[in-house]
């Protein structure tokens, strides 16, 4: 695995758009099984329904044309060549009627099928590989495209597969006529496979133009959304960053018209050579028939006319044929992507079916950590070790690293040295979901899905009597008097994503929507990041006094920039830098009056009571 | 629920006259912006009907030539001479249309049109943005303004030629046989009527799925996007997710069959009717064959009219399916550009601050569209599930700041305090009552000039990809400009970080364009955030939650830092740390809107009310600790 991916990747340092032929068939195959694969009967209909289509355009447009002139020429009576007429009619509509219960009624099923099968596949991957991955602008590109264009092409491939068959099914049948009537017209019907390779060139400036066009896609998109977000409204109104914004989209659009017109000749040649293959061809043909027919009087004016109707066909069939490969080309580029993405083996040390994590000793030792694409480590060289039941503060500055290190001891990452470790045993040892399950966290950037209330809080689907639970949560964790007063109680969703009469929560309420699951379940660990940021102090205080009360037995790790709150803890880590600096409780940590001690007064100092104050507040409390 | 239905099908269901007449309005606006472009359309339009039309009598006229005893080659080689040349002069044509002018000149146009959009969206009220209907119609009307100009010009260009091929089809059809005529015409007619009745059908089961569609898609962003990765990893929403997703597929087939039922009959009534067009013609032309009225040639000729008039109708219907899709973007297009703000400026420029007064100011944010208050106020007779009465986010609230103070407004969340802010910005107005600036009413002052004087840090600052410089400035950084940016930057306690970046105050922030740009943490961008009200001549500053991303130790380097370097300014600071606000001069306590409390620290805390109950909460545990 490691080495095919370190070739696949020599191969796209090289050129990032060259596919093998091998590769292009490869990839569209592959699109085809897994197809095949969802629906089986699929393919095989939709393939026999484009033979069907293509034969019935070749009887009814073409040969009918031909058959009539003839038996007319012939002198059958005209009886006869109705009859014929009419049973073809009556022969096509048996078909339509039989096929078209495919599209109307058989084939959305399927489609709705495969769109599942494959967004789902995609879905898991994410889930599966590491958070990293995220960070890595490359492969978060790649993941992007493959989302946004999985479905869509894997069904091109086989719109591409259903026009190669058309196109063959015409070529041949109208071909072989053609050749009956006089083998040398079958060599006109060929000068268009030349222009395929005009085609094929004008592809490539195309693709090259559309390459520098993507840098000033993404300058105007920009500037775009700084003008009709929300998020930059009150900016934009308040200060001169229009005229700066406006600045940029000036630019790009110089840039644009720049990049049109060093292109715009080219690509008005080649284009004008490509389409005019066909009206050459046609008229060639057509020459050569009024030559046979006048001229030299070896051919029936019933043949001519049958020239004349049918040598656009196969030079148009024959063109379309050009454009097949170069569209199974595409299509593979983005499928390269797709499969990119399925294939990626996450680098996180995962065994299924592993042992099950319980409550028990958590250890980081010598964990460094670098992020993907940054200069310095994130984490140098961090040890501790958190006993079952502790309640453990994490503080220190912005970018200390504190965040850095749960996201490791959630096994969110891989260090890139040292390890995480429960109970002595490497976490990459437990079932990666029986370890999920052991922690409930809740991110300083919680995010609310578009999902009721109590799904909200728990993450995970609802059972019976959960209701009771999340009530109960909710009540603990500040949240119940907001979420009481909703139409629907907590079952009411969040977020108008999809829902117009959807709720949506202040960042403080979400925060404390988001507290509520700790209070659901009783998984030995619990990992609060920043809990407090959005609370204001009644709120923060209440719910640090039910959280300390629902953690009784189970271990508490906490990050706050607040220090108030560390004093609460059994052990305070403090960090500086990526390194644990300080370790104790908040009691000798003062006594040691290092760096934590320093913070802890600086904070504290701004809510000395004076004597004034003491006196009026002993005032008025007698 | 209900009546959202109704809404939506007002909103799509777009008759033709109307879908003509928003097509003509985005012509004409294309006329004012870029007139040369619609020349060359009706050009486009006009040359591409006529070469399909001289090719269709030329072919015809060469079929019509085979029946000649006495024809020469030399006659039909120029007859299929001026197929050639025709083909290739239009394919010429096309080419440089296409692949030069038009990518150019698309270019040009969508400049201009996104510039107007662009500076319209700066005059819309704030308010719109609360109201999610009107925020998604101008966000899709500026995501689809991309492409829509184009394409209804494209669409009209094709209209011209379509129209022009089909009719001289037809009457060229009309003058070999009237009756094969009339087929074709009525058969085109039924067709026209079949399509219609097969839109409606789609249009029903879009409504149907488009809801769901909209689910999955959710999905699938939550799934792409970043932010949502480390929930997905901790926790069993993906689980949750999923339900949505394969629910919602289900949801999509069972309405895609229902349809897929009603459209079969459909589909084979239009089969029928095509087929019958097609080739009752062709019956009719064999008997005049077998009568002799007509010859091979002729014959031929006719089929191939057919034919050919066959492929302009399917290809009309393909085109006329995107002409209420275009309407629909020209009418939410349109909409938006006729918005008129509801808060304007005023003539006055203002005089340098001596007081700024709130005048028993009520608040509450209530969206209205501007063009649906008649509907608002009818589903509010309807007295059927009314939302719940906004609010007042603030309340009867009076108050008075006067030059150099430093004020603080404090309370929890919700209180009302950053409300206090937008209305004194003028990015709302109030509902009631009157703000006061030097006595005056805020309404009668230039809004710009007004601005000038008071700057703001909000709580959800952006960082803009710029330059650090630009990003203080708000504008191009000039020569003269740096020294000022440099003193901002140090006031904003960034100088340390500054120093550490490459290029300085040149470093282009955010990855955006930019694969060497610098994303700030939260703390820093806040910081340059900061750095921006610094580098103006503000009389009034306003910090809203400033230090909200800081920690303890910069939260406290800062305030320091500011009250400092503000010494001869007024000050409002909002927050709800009560540490950062106990050395203003005042501190204004709201609560649910209202100012409950006001005075120094020392009195309020002497007063022992609401804030003196909150501050204790907050410094009990540094207490009980310290």
């Amino acid at each position: 695995m490691a080495f095919k991916k370190k070739k696949e990747k020599e191969k796209k340092e090289k050129d990032p758009n060259a596919l093998s032929t091998r590769r292009v068939l490869s990839n569209n195959l592959f699109v085809l099984k897994l197809i095949h694969s969802v629906a089986p009967s699929y393919l095989p209909t939709y393939f026999l329904w484009s033979v069907g289509n293509a034969i019935i355009n070749f009887l009814m447009n073409i040969w009918l044309l031909r058959e009539i002139v003839n038996r007319y020429e012939e002198g059958r009576p005209a009886s006869e060549v109705i009859g014929m007429l009419v049973g073809l009619i009556i022969g096509q509509m048996i078909w339509y009627c039989l096929i078209q219960t495919l599209p109307d009624i058989v084939y959305p099923r399927y489609q709705q099928r495969i769109v599942e099968h494959i967004q789902r596949g995609l879905f898991e991957k994410a889930s599966a590989v590491e958070l990293a991955c995220y960070e890595n602008p490359e492969f978060y590109d790649k993941y992007v495209k493959a989302m946004d264009n999985a479905y869509g092409r894997c069904m091109d491939v086989v719109y591409t597969v259903d026009g190669c068959i058309w196109a063959v099914v015409s070529i041949v049948s109208t071909g072989a006529m053609l050749f009956f009537i006089d083998p040398l017209l079958v060599a006109f019907s060929l000068l268009p496979l030349l222009i395929g390779l005009i085609r094929n060139l004008r592809n490539k400036v195309s693709k090259k133009r559309h390459d520098e066009r993507q840098k000033l896609d993404r300058r105007e998109g920009y500037v775009q959304r700084t003008f009709y977000l929300n998020e930059y409204a009150k900016e934009m109104r308040l200060t001169g960053f229009p005229g700066l914004m406006l600045r940029i989209y000036d630019k790009a659009q110089t840039d644009y018209i720049a990049l049109w017109r060093k292109y715009g000749f080219k690509m008005t040649v080649l284009r004008l050579f490509s389409d005019s293959s066909s009206a050459l061809t046609s008229a060639a043909a057509m020459m050569y028939a009024a030559f046979r027919t006048l001229v030299s009087r070896s051919m029936g004016i019933g043949d001519c006319l049958v020239v004349f109707n049918s040598v656009d066909a196969v030079a148009w069939n024959l063109t379309r044929m050009a454009e097949v490969f170069t569209e199974f080309r595409d299509h593979a580029m983005y499928i390269e992507d797709y499969r990119y993405f399925l294939e990626y083996e996450p680098k996180l040390a995962a065994t299924p079916g592993g042992r099950e994590a319980k409550s028990g000793e958590l250890r980081a030792e010598h964990l460094t950590f670098t992020y993907a694409g940054a200069e310095k480590p994130a984490l140098k060289d961090v040890s501790l070790t958190i006993r079952p039941g502790e309640k453990i503060a994490l503080v220190g500055h912005n970018g200390s690293g504190k965040t850095t290190l749960v996201k490791l001891l959630l096994h969110l990452y891989e260090p890139d040295s040292g390890a995480v470790t429960l109970d002595g045993i490497p976490a990459g040892e437990y079932d990666a979901s029986s370890w999920r399950d052991a922690f409930t966290t809740v991110f300083q950037d919680f995010k609310m899905f578009s999902l009721s209330v109590a799904e909200n809080v728990l993450l995970r689907p609802l059972k019976d009597g959960d209701d009771a639970l999340v009530t109960e949560a909710l009540k603990r964790s500040g949240a119940w008097e907001r979420v009481e007063k909703m139409k629907n109680g907590i079952h009411t969703t969040l977020t108008r994503e999809f829902d117009d009469e959807g709720e949506v929560l202040s960042v403080g309420e979400a925060q404390k929507v988001s507290l509520a699951r700790a209070f659901t379940n009783d998984s030995p660990f619990v990992i609060l990041d920043e809990p407090s940021s959005a609370l204001d102090p009644i709120a923060e205080y209440n719910m640090f006094q039910n959280m300390l009360d629902a953690c009784r037995d189970r271990t508490l790790i906490f990050i706050s920039h607040r220090l108030s709150s560390a004093v609460l803890a059994d052990r305070v880590f403090y960090m500086e830098d990526g390194a644990i600096t300080e370790e104790g409780t908040h009691a000798a940590l003062m006594a040691k009056n290092g760096r934590y001690a320093e913070l802890f007064r600086m904070q504290a100092e701004n809510y000395r009571e004076t004597e004034d104050e003491r006196a009026a507040r002993e005032g008025g409390s007698r | 629920m209900k009546k959202d239905e109704k809404k939506e099908k007002k909103e799509k269901k777009i008759p033709l006259g109307r879908t003509l007449y928003c097509n003509f309005l985005m012509l004409s606006k294309i006329w004012h912006m870029t007139p040369q472009y619609i020349v060359f359309m009706v050009i486009v339009g006009l040359v591409g009907g006529a070469a399909s039309s001289l090719e269709t009598i030329f072919t015809y006229m060469l079929f019509n030539a085979l029946d000649e005893p006495g024809v020469t080659f030399g006659r039909m080689a120029l007859y299929l001479g001026v197929i050639l040349g025709v083909n290739l002069l239009i394919g010429l044509f096309y080419a440089w249309y296409y692949e030069y002018y038009q990518t150019v000149t698309d270019k040009k146009l969508q400049h201009r049109m996104h510039e107007e959009l662009f500076r319209h969206a700066l005059t819309m009220d704030l308010a719109c943005y609360d109201d999610p209907k009107f925020y998604n119609d101008y966000v899709w009307a500026m995501d689809e303004s991309k492409g829509r100009a184009v394409q209804v010009l494209d669409d009209t260009a094709r209209m011209i030629n379509y129209l022009i091929t089909i009719s001289t089809l037809i009457t060229l059809m009309m003058r070999v046989d009237v009756l094969v005529g009339s087929i074709l015409f009525v058969g085109a007619a039924a067709d026209a009527v079949l399509w219609e009745v097969g839109n409606r059908f789609n249009f029903k089961k879009n409504e149907r799925t488009k809801p769901l569609h909209r689910k999955n898609s959710y999905v699938n962003r939550v799934y792409h996007l970043a932010d949502f990765a480390k929930e997905l990893r901790v926790s069993r929403a993906g689980e949750n997710l999923e339900k949505i997703y394969s629910d919602s597929v289900d949801g999509i087939v069972e309405a895609e069959v229902w349809n897929g039922k009603r459209r079969y009959g459909l589909d084979l009534l239009t089969e029928v009717i095509d087929e019958v067009a097609r080739f009752l013609p062709v019956v009719l032309l064999l008997f005049k064959l077998y009568d002799g009225t007509a010859q091979l040639g002729a014959f031929v000729a006719s089929i191939n009219i057919i034919w050919n008039l066959n492929w302009s109708m399917y290809d009309l219907a393909k085109n006329l399916i995107r002409m209420p899709e275009n309407a629909r973007y020209v009418e939410k297009y349109l909409k938006f550009m006729s918005y008129r703000p509801t808060i304007l400026s005023g003539e006055t420029a203002p005089e340098p601050l001596e007081t700024v007064e709130f005048k028993n100011v009520t608040f509450s944010y209530s969206p209205i569209e501007p063009e649906e208050k008649e509907e608002k106020a009818e589903s509010e007779k309807e007295g059927e599930d009314k939302p719940q009465s906004p609010k007042n986010s603030l309340e009867d609230v009076s108050l008075t700041i006067r030059r150099g103070e430093k004020v603080a407004i404090v309370g929890y969340n919700g209180a009302g305090k950053t409300t206090l802010t937008k209305l004194l910005m003028r990015l709302y107005d109030p509902t009631e009552g009157e703000i006061l600036y030097n006595g005056r009413n805020l309404k009668d002052y230039d809004i710009p000039g007004l601005r000038a004087r008071i700057g703001t840090v909000f709580q959800d600052y952006k960082i803009f990809a710029a330059t650090v410089a630009e990003n203080v400035l708000g504008r191009e950084c000039a020569d003269e400009d740096r020294d000022a940016v440099t003193d901002a930057l140090t006031k904003a306690t960034f100088a340390d970080r500054l120093a550490e970046l490459e290029a300085g105050m040149d470093t282009p922030l955010t990855k955006e364009f930019d694969e060497a740009g610098v994303n700030l943490s939260g703390g820093e961008a806040q910081k340059v955030a900061i750095a921006r009200i610094f580098a103006r001549p503000y009389e009034l500053i306003v910090m809203d939650e400033p230090s909200s991303a800081l920690d303890p130790a910069a939260e406290y380097e800062l305030n320091h830092t500011i009250l400092e370097y503000a010494r001869d300014k007024t000050v409002i600071f909002i927050s709800h740390r009560l540490s950062t606000t106990r050395m203003a001069d005042r501190i204004l306590m709201f609560a649910e809107g209202r100012l409950i409390e006001e005075g120094s620290h020392d009195a309020l805390m002497r007063m022992n009310g609401k804030y003196a109950e909150m501050f204790r909460l907050q410094a009990e545990k540094y207490r009980e600790a310290g």
